[in-house]
């Protein structure tokens, strides 16, 4: 029981070590100024930029300004203690290390970030050099809140991942602990669009910050659920065994 | 039995939600008919009126030279020779009256200090008045409302095609015909509405909101050095910074109080222009000035609705000259209050009546829809209604002038009278929807009394010049009584018409609507084929309810087609993992999200294409709008690549019709491929036209469309004699429905095509992509396990697909709910003339043919797409008639969304804009569904059923 509590300490601690709000300014402000501050400028007319000026700010982006962009961003602290985590309770200890196991959740986090941004585009997320940043960095983000901890614990066990992700039948408290988090963020995620097209006008329904709440409260409820039933279960299994 | 009731259960539907609608759209959506009739200055001579009681009455001028040139008048003497028109939109009632009037006083009260000034002070001629205004409350509507002199509805069926110029006589018209020269200056939608009227405009955008300061600054550059000038009679300036700063900041804003403080610089300086030219024989000796707002507006900057706020508007009028007096108290409409600095009176007139009176004041025939009166005390205040020729006010010179006014007035109000009573005639004759008889027969009675009156005692009266007629005023007061009492009885019964919601109409509309839906989900609850619950019909139902929900906000009808496109996404991500669960159709599930990829990106062009005309939205920050389109490559690409698209279709069709159809069958169906060419000829004549002969151009404009049109037609009337001749007599039903369902679409799939211009072609494909996905991916969702039990149900969620991807391909194929959405050109296809019911037919084919007939016709494939063995006609008809009967449910779910919204919005600032065209989309939507389904259902049901 301790044992898969552990987890759930560790990243309840770093969700709730620094409050949301505070953060979220600092993962979302992109190195650039911000879109809507450049429409009103004195040249309508530049907007949107040209795709030579976009590869110019792409170039400027891997170059200079990632390092200096990744400094406190949530996301950086967030994956290595997921990964390290979760790592530790990997599924097949035997035949993996455990730095293989860290080496494969490195592994899915940039593939889990392609796949999360392509299903956001799908589903309508803005598309363009201003929203490239945030639409990785809140990819990332999910990656690291869905994925990877799947990719740490079940590697590349086809047969796993779609027990946990396409049917959702975990069998034990590790797994509950997987798959309920990472359905409640993408649903969270998903309700979290919504208010984006209302016309508040105001700063947080700006792509990505609203469906980013959404996903996070998402996770935390998904976590606390996850929390429950292992404790029900194990609570269960317990007074189970005291009646044997 | 049960079988032939079920045959009429689609027909019982349309019938229940076209009354349901019938009742809604009564209730809500106000109609008037525009008449095409003008005034003429010679139709006086028909009515019983004087035409010219100032030649009788005031025969002692009789020896000025100038007499002739005042009986070469109109309908009424000419009072004013200029008028000066400021209009300030959206000023509210208390930006101009006194503090005093409000229980409170507000920060943006008492601003426009000069024009307080002017109206309280002693003996001056100008004048405060309380001007009521009609909803809507939008600028457009009102301001046909002030020129027309009629109440515009939401729905004013004319003939005018798309463009908002106004048809109807109005008072620019009659300036115009009358030989006034009028200039405008300011908000660009006079520009608009009156295209060629004006000598000289000065027009200014309007749309953006966030622009306080354009139009005002346009209009104070260009005001004062056109006041000078001599060649205009009527001058309109329409500033809208109060209407923006409302909009934008609200009442209470540092802004609004900066815009009012503006206007009052600038009226000061108009003002003290035009009296400095005001002296005997100056350029505004006898002008009249007029500062109004259209509209008021509310705390928030809102207006549209008739709430007090912004229906209250104000009217300051001035007059150069001074009358000798005021009118009779009989009229005098005013109330007063006394304050220290004295007694101050604020006056109220109806906006309706502005039209009238204007004429009045300027000589001009009224206009033919005018349902106003000649509003007294403003007709006063003009000095040129009064026959004064000095300035000695003794008691008896004051009662004998007062006397002659009356005269004229009494005879202005007969023509007045006349006028209107000519109008409602003509409008119930020519109307479908005219008032109902007993009204009419009121107002006759009323009239008939009025002119018996008129014509035996006041017309002789007014004629006859002995001294023994002087005593008359009394007589003369009870018949203005009459006129005015007869008018404004008019006016009410216009009003309850034309401007209020029947709130028990639309009441029992929506009850209706949503009785309807309880009872078919009922229906279709209780059906036996029906599976029970499980989380596909769960998450099918949430989608239609979220959905539905979503148009309770302008935001989300705004952004319809991404919400669309959202949940079209969100149930194919759904797909995917079931298709990842069952190891299945994963190739399918991608290529539909791809697809989804594909229309979202369309649906965004389109969406920057409406933003470039919709005063709603604000520039689209889509970066697709980067793409040069004028670039060679892309141009090339635009041209040549709907007709490979185009060669693709045809060898789908082709490959389709060679593998299922035998006999005569396959000749008709064939034709579709004839078809297709002509479509690509006719798309590679368009583009080149000036490299072919003309005889070519001919032929491809209109001959090619037209053969199109005849293919589909006689197509569509083989089927359909085909189906009542043929004895199909098979045992294979599945292969039959599919052969029924293929040809039909096959028939009608150039005709839509064609009118929707080459991109139709791309949007065809995507249809069958994504038709072709749904009908795979439809069976992923089924459980391995307790898949025996449930063969025969069909999948709810992927009818909801299939309702989905049709809205997303309306909004695809650049549509949208607005009138400005209707693509009038493609009305014009092949046809070169306006025929009403023709191009009503082809713009209905365009605007719903990708997103509502095709769609019905192909649901068929759904059923045939499940995996089921060859199942009994019996089983095959109920779950094709239940398929139809939950796509019906599911438009029918969305559109009562919409009822509900737009009853509860029916005040909201854009309830005109974007809620009621968006209710008339959906309701023509529906109707044109349901009518799909039941012929459908005829076509596809007949010989199961004997």
């Amino acid at each position: 029981m301790r044992k898969y509590t552990l987890p759930f300490w560790a990243l309840a601690f770093s969700f709730y070590s620094t409050p949301v709000e505070r953060r979220l300014p600092i993962l979302f402000s992109s190195p650039w100024p911000s879109p809507s501050r450049q429409i009103s400028a004195a040249c309508p007319t530049c907007y949107p930029p040209k795709t030579s000026e976009f590869f110019q700010a792409l170039k400027s982006f891997c170059f200079e300004d990632f390092i200096l962009w990744c400094r406190g961003r949530r996301t950086i602290i967030e994956t290595p203690a997921a990964l390290l985590l979760y790592s530790h309770f990997r599924r097949d200890t035997e035949t993996y290390s455990f730095l293989r196991a860290v080496g494969r959740g490195l592994c899915a986090f940039p593939i889990g970030a392609l796949i999360h941004a392509a299903l956001a585009i799908v589903l309508g997320a803005p598309v363009g050099s201003w929203y490239l940043l945030k639409t990785i960095n809140w990819s990332l983000l999910m990656s690291s809140l869905t994925i990877v901890p799947v990719a740490s614990v079940f590697g590349s066990s086809w047969r796993d991942w779609q027990r946990v992700f396409a049917r959702t039948e975990p069998n034990d408290l590790l797994e509950y602990m997987l798959c309920i988090p990472a359905h409640g963020a993408a649903i969270g995620a998903w309700l979290g669009a919504w208010p984006m097209p209302l016309d508040w006008e105001r700063p947080w329904q700006e792509w990505p910050i609203c469906v980013t709440y959404g996903a996070v409260t998402g996770y935390v409820i998904g976590l606390s659920a996850s929390f429950c039933v292992a404790c029900a279960s194990t609570g269960a299994r317990r007074s189970r065994q005291k009646g044997d | 039995m049960e079988a032939r009731w079920k045959k009429w259960c689609p027909w019982g539907i349309l019938l229940l939600h076209g009354l349901a609608i019938l009742m809604f759209t009564k209730g809500f959506l106000l109609t008037r008919t525009e008449l095409p009739y003008y005034s003429n200055c010679s139709d006086i001579s028909v009515s019983p009126c004087l035409s010219s009681p100032d030649a009788n009455v005031d025969n002692h001028s009789s020896g000025h030279s100038e007499n002739a040139k005042q009986d070469q008048h109109c309908w009424s003497k000419p009072a004013v020779d200029r008028l000066v028109i400021i209009i300030l939109d959206a000023l509210r009632f208390d930006f101009v009256a006194p503090s005093a009037f409000f229980p409170e006083k507000k920060p943006w009260m008492d601003k426009l200090p000069v024009l307080q000034n002017l109206a309280f002070t002693q003996g001056s001629s100008a004048k405060i008045f309380k001007a009521i205004a009609d909803p809507p409350t939008t600028s457009l509507q009102r301001l046909k409302g002030l020129t027309t002199g009629g109440l515009p509805t939401f729905v004013d069926v004319g003939n005018s095609f798309g463009a908002p110029a106004i048809v109807e006589d109005n008072l620019i018209h009659q300036l115009v015909s009358n030989g006034k020269r009028v200039v405008m200056m300011g908000d660009d939608t006079w520009v608009q509405l009156f295209p060629d009227h004006f000598n000289k405009s000065y027009p200014y955008p309007s749309f953006n909101v966030k622009d306080l300061d354009t139009v005002d600054n346009g209009c104070n550059t260009h005001i004062f050095e056109t006041l000078y000038q001599e060649d205009w009679d009527v001058l309109v300036a329409h500033f809208l910074g109060v209407d923006h700063a409302g909009h934008i900041f609200g009442v209470d804003s540092a802004q609004m109080i900066g815009k009012l403080e503006q206007y009052n610089q600038i009226l000061e300086k108009v003002i003290e222009t035009l009296v400095r030219k005001s002296e005997p024989g100056g350029l505004h000796e006898n002008t009249i000035l007029l500062v109004m707002g259209d509209h008021g507006q509310t705390l928030n900057g809102d207006h549209g609705g008739g709430s007090a706020e912004e229906v209250e508007t104000t009217l300051f009028a001035m007059g150069f000259k001074q009358p000798p007096s005021v009118v009779p108290h009989e009229f005098d409409s005013s109330s007063c209050l006394l304050d220290s600095d004295g007694k101050k009176c604020v006056s109220s007139i109806q906006q309706l009546d502005f039209a009238a009176t204007v004429s009045a004041l300027l000589g001009i025939p009224f206009p033919f829809g005018s349902i106003g009166s000649v509003n007294a005390e403003l007709y006063a205040l003009a000095a040129g209604t009064w026959n004064w020729r000095d300035l000695d006010t003794s008691n008896q010179k004051h009662q004998s002038e007062m006397e002659k006014w009356m005269k004229n007035y009494v005879n202005t109000l007969c023509v007045n009278s006349w006028q209107v009573k000519r109008y409602i005639d003509v409008y119930s004759a020519s109307s479908i929807i005219g008032f109902s008889s007993e009204d009419l027969a009121h107002i006759s009675n009323k009239y008939a009394e009025l002119e018996e009156n008129w014509s035996h005692s006041i017309r002789n009266l007014l004629t006859c010049q002995t001294e023994s007629c002087s005593l008359v005023m009394a007589q003369i007061t009870k018949q203005v009584n009459l006129y005015l009492d007869f008018l404004s009885h008019v006016s009410e019964l216009a009003r309850s018409k034309w401007t209020e919601f029947n709130l028990k109409m639309m009441g029992i509309g929506l009850g209706t609507m949503i009785l309807s839906l309880l009872i078919i989900s009922l229906a279709l609850w209780s059906m036996p084929t029906v599976s029970g619950i499980s989380f596909e019909s769960i998450f099918a139902f949430l989608v239609v309810v979220i959905r539905a929900c979503s148009f309770l906000s302008n935001s989300f009808i705004l952004e319809e087609g991404k919400v669309a496109c959202f949940l079209l996404a969100t149930t194919g991500i759904v797909k995917l993992r079931y298709s990842i669960m069952r190891k299945g159709m994963l190739v399918e599930a991608i290529l539909f999200l791809l697809l989804v990829l594909g229309l979202r990106f369309t649906i965004e062009i389109g969406m920057s294409k409406q933003a470039a005309t919709s005063a709603f939205m604000h520039a689209s920050s889509s970066w697709i709008t980067g793409i040069a389109l004028g670039d060679s490559l892309w141009g090339y690409a635009a041209e040549v690549g709907p007709l490979l698209v185009l060669v693709v279709l045809s060898c789908i069709v082709y490959k389709v019709i060679t593998g299922n159809f035998q006999g005569i069958q396959k000749y008709i169906v064939m034709l579709t491929i004839p078809s297709y060419i002509l479509v690509a000829v006719h798309w590679v004549l368009e583009n080149d036209t000036q490299n072919l002969p003309l005889l070519f151009e001919g032929i491809g404009r209109n001959y090619i469309p037209q053969a199109i049109y005849a293919l589909g037609c006689s197509q569509l009337l083989f089927l359909a004699f085909g189906m009542l001749f043929s004895e199909d007599k098979v045992a294979d039903h599945k292969n039959s429905l599919m052969m029924k369902t293929l040809s039909m679409l096959s028939a009608w799939s150039p005709m839509i095509i064609l009118l929707s211009g080459k991109q139709g072609s791309w949007i065809a494909l995507a249809s069958i992509v994504g038709g072709y996905c749904i009908i795979r991916l439809q069976n992923t969702g089924k459980d391995a396990n307790g898949e025996k039990a449930r063969t025969s149900s069909f999948n709810l969620l992927a009818v909801t697909q299939w309702n989905l991807l049709a809205v997303c391909l309306f909004f695809a194929s650049g549509h949208w709910c607005a009138f400005d959405g209707l693509r009038y050109g493609a009305a014009f296809i092949g046809f070169d003339e306006f025929v009403l019911v023709r191009q009503a037919m082809l713009l209905t084919l365009d605007t719903f043919g990708f997103s509502l007939i095709l769609p019905v016709i192909g649901l068929p494939f759904l059923l045939l797409g499940l995996n089921q063995t060859n199942p009994g006609k019996n089983v095959l008809f109920n779950q094709l008639s239940q398929m139809y009967m939950a796509y019906g449910l599911i438009t029918a779910t969305t559109v009562t969304a919409t009822i509900l919204c737009v009853t509860i919005q029916r005040r909201h600032l854009m309830v005109w804009g974007l809620f009621a065209p968006k209710f008339v989309f959906d309701v023509v939507g529906l109707v044109l569904t349901e009518v799909m389904i039941c012929l459908a259902s005829l076509f596809y049901f007949r010989r199961w059923v004997v």
